[in-house]
């Protein structure tokens, strides 16, 4: 047991600080000081361990759950736009995201990322970015101000999330990690309801802001190529 | 050699607490003088090091520059009276809601609580290139950077470049043209009034400044007179982000109908030159004609003649004719309204 910065058995007994258990295990060696390492640990591990070896109580183990292939998840990303087609402003007015993660084990912990992260898609799509000046190789938008990332009015008042909670087979506790999926939906979804509502051809890109949409809409085909979104 | 950015270059802060004061200060350091209003435009450029004052004088201590006050005709508000003050006082909303409009939609409420209505007119250019420290014309150089052929130019002028391609980014400025406010200036001769629009230069007159107040000048008031207080107001601006962000262009217009059409009219524009353009031929042409959809076409396309654009900001041209249109025509801006926790 540990508790209050010491080390004791269970029920109660002899007990020792946190330093003497450190000390005790230097002196037993091996796996009590890192000196021997489970077979079955990863070669980076095994590397970490030793460089660990001998200075205090260290423990390194490897789950053996049985595992058939590799895990990921998925979120599908709904938006729904606005566009004022006499000033190329749009304005993003419904968002949902729906993440295939396994088990959700933390609901608002999940919300939070799943929505956090597609404000960061959200944020690739409507404009922010980096923008070089390609004749002498420098930075110009160094500035939030200039690259812009996403403000929470730029994103529905009432974004909605969801999940599906199916428990994955594959993983210890049935959930999966989320983080970057709704990256790229937050940002595709907006791209593909832009695509929606003015043409295809136009919006393979990202991001769009009013320039782009307003050049296109003018000439009535694409005016900035794709590979030259950052200007 | 890493260039430091974080360090504010060391410079003699001085803080007087009258204008004759202020003005005496910067008369005695000209060239070397800075002055700080709100410090929303100074500290970008302090804490860069691009600029290095020897002297900076803080304006902010001095009462007279603050508040809204009554004239005989009109209102006259400090130069130094916040962006939220301008956007909260109960009589420029009543009377003079376009600069209200105008203000609400600068920066975020953070920088609006620090920035003055003298220092969002008097600020400098936000070109990047400028603004990153390039020598360029404005900065005293010799090129332009923004108009060579593979300069990034999104944001830039599409009327009345001269060398400089340059815009003006107050979204207040405009408003206050169409308002026809004067701008109240001491100088070493005394005071001297001008015109909204005749506050503002383009780089044909001088290139290293967007205004013309000369080192030891001090722009103390804005006078609103009453001729246009109540009448119909446009304003709107179009932006990249809703919120913390400079005009891609802005428009702004006070207009009085009446059932023969459009009696009388001010409209100006900014983010399209140097310095905030007031309209005059759209003002000529559309002077009593009817507020309608056929004479915000009209407008719109003379808004526009001459533009020239450059090589990203060609989308400028027919975002201007169509804020003119609809400044004009009657037409309804956006209906997205910010959340604001009301």
């Amino acid at each position: 047991m540990v508790a209050n910065e010491r080390v004791s058995r269970k029920g109660g007994g002899a007990s020792m600080t946190l330093a003497q258990a450190a000390q005790y295990a230097i002196q037993l060696g091996g796996i009590y000081d890192g000196h021997e390492a489970s077979v079955d640990l990863n070669r980076v591990t095994k590397a970490s361990l030793a460089a660990l070896a001998g200075q205090g109580l260290v423990a390194a183990a490897k789950d053996n759950y049985p595992r058939d292939g590799t895990t990921f998840s998925y979120v599908a990303s709904f938006a729904e736009i606005e566009v004022d087609e006499e000033t190329g402003k749009y304005y993003i007015v419904d968002f949902l995201a729906y993440a295939d993660v396994g088990s959700v084990i933390h609901p608002r912990a999940l919300g939070g990322q799943v929505l956090g992260r597609s404000v960061l898609g959200i944020g690739h799509a409507i404009g922010q970015k980096w923008v070089y000046d390609p004749h002498y190789g420098a930075m110009l938008s160094t500035r939030f101000y200039q690259n812009k990332p996403p403000t929470i009015l730029d994103v529905p008042v009432d974004m909605q999330w969801a999940a599906l909670d199916i428990p994955d087979p594959e993983t210890p506790v049935g959930a999966r990690g989320v983080g970057e999926p709704p990256v790229g939906g937050g940002c595709a979804s907006i791209l593909n309801a832009l695509s929606d509502a003015l043409g295809d051809e136009i919006f393979r890109r990202a991001p769009v802001n009013a320039d782009t949409i307003l050049t296109s809409l003018e000439a009535g085909h694409p005016m900035q190529h794709p590979l030259m979104a950052h200007i | 050699m890493a260039v430091i950015r974080d360090v504010m270059p060391a410079f003699d802060l001085v803080q007087p607490n009258s204008i004759a004061d202020a003005q005496k200060l910067l008369e005695e350091h000209g060239e070397n003088g800075w002055v700080l209003a709100g410090g929303m435009d100074s500290f970008d450029w302090l804490k860069d090091r691009i600029k290095k004052p020897k002297v900076v004088v803080d304006l902010s201590g001095i009462g007279e520059l603050k508040g809204v006050r009554a004239t005989a005709d009109g209102i006259e508000i400090g130069a130094m009276t916040t962006l939220t003050e301008v956007v909260q006082h109960p009589v420029i909303r009543e009377k003079y809601r376009l600069l209200a409009e105008s203000a609400e939609l600068v920066a975020s409420p953070q920088i609006r609580n620090q920035a003055t209505l003298g220092g969002n007119v008097s600020q400098d250019a936000r070109c990047w290139y400028y603004r990153a420290g390039w020598p360029c014309y404005r900065a005293g150089g010799n090129i332009c950077y923004a108009d060579a052929p593979e300069g990034r130019n999104r944001e830039h002028a599409i009327l009345h470049a001269d060398r400089c391609v340059a815009v003006n980014p107050s979204d207040s400025a405009p408003a206050l043209i169409a308002l026809d406010a004067k701008f109240v200036l001491h100088t070493s001769q005394g005071e001297r009034v001008v015109d909204a629009e005749d506050y503002f230069i383009g780089p044909e007159i001088d290139i290293t400044r967007l205004h013309i107040l000369q080192p030891g000048n001090l722009l103390t008031a804005i006078r609103i007179p009453s001729t246009w207080a109540g009448t119909r107001f446009y304003f709107e601006k179009v932006r990249d982000r809703n919120v913390w962000d400079f005009p891609l262009l802005n428009v702004a217009s006070a207009m009085v109908v009446s059932n023969s059409g459009i009696e009388r009219i001010r409209i100006a524009v900014n983010g399209a030159a140097a310095r905030p353009l007031r309209l005059k031929a759209v003002e000529d042409a559309v002077r009593g004609k009817p507020s309608s959809p056929a004479t915000g076409e009209i407008a719109g396309e003379l808004a526009v003649q001459g533009a020239v654009p450059l090589q990203f900001n060609a989308y400028k041209i027919p975002l201007m004719r169509n804020l003119v249109k609809r400044a004009i025509g009657g037409v309804e801006e956006a209906t997205w309204i910010p959340y604001n926790g009301q």
